[in-house]
């Protein structure tokens, strides 16, 4: 491609809150720009997987290349890099910004700024991209434009002129917003420092294999070549490259300032990690492309198949996700209580919402997940540090000399009329407020501090509760801190079920314990004997519920035909008991574990 | 175990004079006299069909519904038809169901004169508020006088059926129905423990008794029946010394027999056959339902069922029976019982202990 050609390539993305029209209007451009045909349009195109439709929500960022005649009438190659709308996936996002030069960033004309609005914004700031404003749903009824203007002025310190206004829905500002990308956004630059092309996503074809989607930054790339990824340091050949409009499309290379896809003849989806630089194997470049991190999950629980005959398809379907999910953890484990299962790990609590969801329901499996925990930092007498994930592998409380715990720093905007109830929320989860900033007259910013523990367990929830609906919030890594930190264990008739483990701050122990107590007691059915449900920590007993005991079982009248029945009955009964974990002498039934572990803590 | 010739004889008389709430047995709240003909007729067939495979009969039963509900020229009926259709053991128990209010001397008299030799009457509870609790109709007032007639028409083995663990039942109402029932001097009486079985009135109306009320009116029983010389034989029954209902006896003990009329059950030793429970379906000849277990499961089914009686098994009588050594059967989860405190095994035989007794389900679900 000639220098002159990249002068005409614009790479950008459209960043925004949940739900404030990114999809819809990457649809409108494509329809616009005849990449796809009026009669194929199917909407939001981009967002392939039925949950991402489902859920408004898009987990995974597909690039896409259109033609666009511009109104100076030279034609463009637009390349849109959508990108994940969610926290959990903050590093993809950062990494499908670094393949860009612009960013279109959606204001929805009714909710205005919301947090990731802002967070998105700083993402692309901060890597020099140039923005473009646009308020959407200029159509709805309920608009608010001087509101929007205004935040954006007071946030993001952008003028008014330079916003744009749009409804991706009716079309109308569309025409102009895309003159306004081949305008403002830069084109492409690069030197002549060997390949570098940036990962910004890897995805598993059940037909072609690892399809790794790349924008090339120096050098080219095409078929044959051996290429080398740097930080990986694994060496392939180059079997395809394309682009997409919006499907897969072989091309002869990929230049300069281009978007594509790779397909190399590594096999393993977990060898290629998003934000490595592929560059040439016999000449590689001196330093990796800036911004590369490997990306660990903060988030852990345990997921078992509630019936133990779905373990091999829950092995099976879990693989299956992973090919196309390197962030999602998965190794193998088992409990007394629950049979075989896997530990996982998440980025986020949306994030296992979503496998988890995915499993359920792409696979119809019935599933359990066990308390989640994050990783919790356990310095022992002897002076040494393990990180703890799970329950089960908490040291004896008599080798701990302290335990910290990783902390967030959170950005929650909401109308002002709120505020109070938030704070008491932040406080509530062991947060600290940090600042409190006005966003216009009738929103208000507060930044705090708080135990990632908290935000996995149902601080979103809880915030869009008091806020009724209209709070929004972004976090990201804060450290850890000390914390006073205790696995409780739950015992039944004395020993301990390790499915009911949990590490919890030490004030949250005793209403856990007795939460879950309360419902074992109900949930297992009344024994003959007495049995003794118990919630301890460090061999301390801080709750206890007996299950009801029975005094009789047996059947008042028993003639001819009714031997038939009570044998039925029995049978059935004796097919539940099958579906009963024996522990301390009592069986417990599936339920009990649901129940428990399906509770949330109050 | 192989099928054999039956033993005994149960007949089920649908017809009653209402519904009472608790009631799960297949029965008619009003029945017109053609449809008690045309039932007549049927159970006629059915039982010149069934009498073909039956030994002299060791017992006859007519159970119900309120067999007393039918009209005394009805039951004149049904008796002969027994009496036309089978051979009857010399020492044959008959055994007849019925309701105080629907009995009268004359009914007794035609019944005795057929050879019936035990009468069973629902009393259920003398206390007027706790019947009402039940939905039992009528008045028990009369079951003195017609246990009278029926010694004076040479029936002297009379049972009484009581409920007790009814909602609302404290333990000396329950004690003044066991003191006022020995009183009528019957030689058997029948203590069922309130079951709310779904699908009738009661269910959902209102809710069990408590354990502990049950367990204190099952002391009551043995206490107040024992001291007048009545023997609790199985988890609801007691008799006086030699009064125990032979038909259930044999009924738990795996014992043969043939069921006539709508819903009975027969067992031939092989399997159960369950007739239709629906008059209109039985009328019509629909087959009944036929469940036959493998031989050692049947066998196991007997054990189980077996330790209903306080007797519980002696080995011999259930190798005798089933042609199986209980221990080689079922050691295992004899020896499990055992250990749970639910029965006492010796080289003779094994029996429940009184907590067996209350967790037969246990025992049973452990013997199946």
């Amino acid at each position: 491609m000639s220098e002159n050609r990249q002068q005409f390539i614009r790479n950008f993305s459209i960043i925004a809150h949940i739900d404030h029209g990114k999809s819809t209007l990457a649809d409108r451009f494509l329809l616009h720009t005849n990449t796809i045909e009026e009669r194929t349009f199917r909407d939001q195109v981009l967002d392939a997987m039925d949950l991402e439709q489902e859920r408004g929500i898009t987990i995974k960022s597909h690039p896409v290349r259109m033609h666009f005649q511009a109104d100076d009438d030279r034609e463009y190659i637009f390349n849109l890099i959508d990108t994940p709308g969610h926290v959990d996936f903050s590093y993809e996002v950062s990494r499908s910004l670094a393949a860009c030069e612009g960013a279109i960033l959606l204001v929805d004309a009714a909710q205005g700024v919301q947090a990731q609005t802002l967070a998105n914004a700083n993402l692309a700031i901060r890597q020099g991209l140039t923005i473009i404003p646009v308020i959407n749903k200029i159509d709805l009824p309920a608009a608010n434009l001087d509101m929007c203007y205004e935040q954006i002025e007071e946030l993001l310190a952008i003028p008014r002129e330079e916003v744009l206004l749009a409804s991706a829905k009716t079309g109308a500002g569309v025409k102009e917003l895309l003159n306004a990308v081949a305008e403002r956004v830069p084109p492409p630059a690069s030197t002549d420092e060997g390949v570098q092309a940036l990962v910004f996503d890897s995805v598993y074809d059940v037909f072609r294999g690892v399809v790794t989607y790349l924008r090339v930054v120096n050098g080219t790339i095409k078929p044959g070549q051996r290429v080398r990824l740097f930080n990986a340091d694994l060496a392939s050949e180059v079997k395809e490259v394309g682009f997409f409009s919006p499907e897969m499309k072989p091309a002869d290379e990929l230049q300069p300032g281009e978007v594509g896809y790779l397909i190399t003849t590594i096999k393993d989806p977990t060898e290629i990690q998003v934000g490595d630089t592929v560059t040439s194997d016999l000449k590689p470049c001196q330093a990796a492309l800036p911004g590369f991190q490997v990306v660990r999950p903060m988030v852990f629980s345990g997921i078992y198949p509630i019936d133990t005959a779905d373990y091999e398809a829950l092995k099976f379907n879990i693989s299956k996700l992973q090919l196309n999910d390197s962030a999602f953890f998965a190794q193998p484990e088992s409990s007394v209580a629950l049979g075989a299962g896997f530990r996982c790990g998440f980025l986020g609590l949306l994030h296992m919402e979503i496998v988890q969801e995915r499993l359920s329901r792409e696979y119809n499996m019935d599933l359990l997940l066990t308390y989640p925990s994050v990783i919790y930092h356990v310095y022992l007498r002897d002076g040494t540090m393990k990180e703890v994930d799970n329950p089960l592998y908490m040291p004896d409380p008599s080798h701990i000399a302290r335990v910290e715990e990783p902390m967030i720093k959170a950005q929650i905007i909401s109308p002002t009329t709120h505020m109070g109830a938030i704070m008491n929320l932040i406080m509530e989860k062991r947060g600290l407020c940090l600042k409190t900033e006005n966003v216009d007259h009738l929103h208000v910013m507060i930044t705090a501090r708080l135990p990632l523990h908290e935000i996995v367990l149902d601080f979103y929830d809880k915030l869009k509760t008091v806020t009724r609906g209209y709070g929004s919030m972004d976090y990201e890594p804060d450290g850890y801190e000390p914390s006073e930190t205790v696995k409780l264990e739950i015992l039944v008739n004395g020993e301990p079920v390790d499915a009911f483990a949990s590490i919890v701050h030490t004030d949250r122990a005793v209403q856990r314990a007795r939460m879950i107590c309360e419902r074992l007691k109900d949930a297992i059915p009344p024994q003959m004997f007495k049995i003794a449900v118990q919630g301890a920590v460090g061999g301390r007993i801080i709750a206890r519920e007996d299950v009801r005991q029975l005094r009789k079982n047996v059947l008042a009248k028993c003639y001819g035909g009714d031997i038939t029945r009570k044998r039925k009955l029995l049978d059935k009964q004796r097919e539940g008991k099958k579906r009963m974990k024996e522990i301390g002498n009592v069986n417990i039934p599936q339920e009990a574990f649901v129940a428990v572990l399906r509770a949330s803590d109050e | 175990m192989t099928a054999g010739a039956f033993q005994s004889l149960y007949v089920h008389v649908p017809f009653c004079r209402g519904k009472c709430s608790y009631c799960a047995f297949y029965s008619l709240g009003e029945s017109s006299s053609d449809a008690r003909r045309a039932y007549l007729e049927r159970l006629e067939q059915e039982m010149r069909q069934g009498a073909k495979n039956c030994a002299p009969l060791q017992s006859v039963f007519f159970g119900g519904g309120t067999p007393s509900a039918l009209a005394a020229a009805e039951l004149n009926q049904l008796a002969g038809l027994v009496k036309g259709c089978f051979a009857l053991a010399p020492d044959c128990e008959w055994t007849v169901e019925a309701n105080p209010e629907s009995m009268d001397e004359e009914k007794i008299a035609l019944l005795a004169e057929h050879g019936v030799n035990r009468l069973s009457f629902g009393v259920q509870s003398f206390s007027p508020s706790l019947r009402r609790t039940i939905g039992r109709r009528g008045s028990p007032e009369s079951v003195g006088e017609w246990l009278s007639a029926a010694r004076q028409h040479g029936i002297q083995r009379c049972n009484l059926d009581f409920i007790y663990a009814i909602p609302g039942q404290t333990l000396s109402d329950w004690e003044a129905d066991l003191r006022q029932a020995v009183a009528l001097e019957p030689t058997h009486l029948s203590t069922y423990a309130l079951t709310i079985e779904e699908g009738t009135r009661l269910a959902g109306q209102v809710s069990p008794a408590s354990d502990d009320v049950f367990l204190d009116m099952w002391d009551a029983a043995d206490a107040i029946l024992g001291a007048a010389g009545f023997q609790r034989y199985e988890i609801s029954n007691f008799a006086l010394a030699g009064e125990e209902c032979r038909h259930n006896v044999g009924v738990w003990q795996g014992g043969t027999y043939l069921g006539c009329g709508p819903s009975a059950v027969s067992f031939d030793g092989a399997g159960r056959s369950a007739n239709p429970s629906d008059l209109t379906a039985w009328l019509n000849r629909a087959p009944p339902v036929r469940e036959t277990l493998p031989a050692h499961e049947q066998a196991a089914e007997i054990l189980a069922f077996g330790m209903r009686r306080t007797v519980g098994w002696q080995w011999q009588d259930f190798q005798q029976r089933t042609g199986c050594d209980a221990r080689q059967l079922r050691g295992d989860a004899l020896a499990r019982l055992a250990k749970r405190g639910l029965l006492t095994s010796d080289a003779s035989g094994a029996r429940p202990t009184r907590q067996g007794m209350l967790f037969n389900d246990d025992v049973i679900m452990e013997l199946l």
